[in-house]
């Protein structure tokens, strides 16, 4: 009886032991694929002088095909034509739904998004 | 006992396993960082062209500008201040060094040839600008010896326009 009560109390610091190294990998992967992202889009938004739709739409597809919701993806950048040698800010926030183990027993709150940030000189000539 | 024994053995191994993970995911996330943002400087600091040379029909970098917009640019992506250690927010947990910053342009290189340094081995068609950064090696887990730092090489080049 004892024994069973022991294995009880325990069985969450198992499942803990299982679970805790998938999702922290899964985050971090999901982290690294928007950073990627935001950094694929400032190169490309560097040649065209700002993010154009065609990229945005290119974008989106990318983080869609790893499991985001097109919903859940923002894109935040000037609509502006930017010419050679001015500046391009890009950023990519993404829902962050996923909740880390750690932070549920702490007061501690995990970062709402997952986000990537770029910013480049612009080599556009009219 | 016995079991509270085996079980605590496994939580401690546990532990060390999952902060080792950790380090090692902090460490992968801070060198693409520091790489993707390395890329972007060193394409700010190639664009810096002097144009009473280009007029001539030689590509040369202004080298005094390159190294501003170089460093600028690495400051806005990796959230540093002037002394390059990071600010609040910013993805780095220590200041970024650069190890190495050269301009391969006109006045200095005939091309193509083989460039061959700081862990760079490739051919370089065009004018250039190459660059290696560093940072400290994340520490979670602290062991016996010091981990060598993040250190990142890149190499812009100029390309013809074939549009």
């Amino acid at each position: 009886m004892k024994e069973t009560l022991l294995r009880a109390i325990y069985m969450p610091v198992l499942f803990y032991i299982l679970l805790q190294p998938l999702y922290s990998y899964l985050d971090y992967m999901y982290d690294t694929a928007v950073k990627a992202n935001a950094a694929y889009l400032t190169q490309k938004a560097a040649v065209e002088g700002k993010v154009t739709p065609q990229l945005r739409q290119e974008v989106i597809n990318k983080l869609t095909a790893i499991g985001f919701h097109e919903d859940e993806i923002q894109i935040e950048s000037d609509a502006v034509t930017r010419y050679r040698g001015e500046r391009i800010d890009v950023t990519i926030r993404v829902n962050r739904k996923r909740t880390l183990f750690p932070y549920i027993f702490t007061s501690e709150s995990m970062p709402d998004d997952y986000v990537g940030h770029g910013t480049i000189m612009s080599e556009y000539m009219d | 006992m016995d079991f509270t024994i085996k079980l605590s053995f496994i939580v401690v191994l546990f532990t060390f396993a999952w902060l080792y993970q950790e380090q090692n995911q902090e460490w992968d996330l801070q060198r693409n960082v520091m790489k993707e943002a390395n890329n972007l400087s060193a394409h700010d600091a190639a664009l810096q062209v002097d144009e009473e040379a280009k007029s001539a029909g030689r590509l040369v970098i202004d080298p005094a500008r390159a190294r501003s917009a170089f460093e600028e640019t690495l400051r806005r992506n990796l959230a540093l201040d002037e002394t390059l250690s990071p600010l609040p927010g910013s993805p780095l947990t220590s200041g970024v060094r650069i190890v190495h910053f050269e301009i391969l342009d006109d006045t200095n290189s005939t091309f193509p040839f083989f460039y061959e340094a700081h862990g760079l081995a490739q051919w370089v068609y065009y004018p250039s600008v190459v660059s290696v950064i560093e940072t400290d090696h994340p520490q979670l887990v602290r062991r016996i010896f010091q981990q060598k730092p993040i250190q990142v090489p890149t190499v812009q080049e100029h390309k013809e326009n074939r549009r």
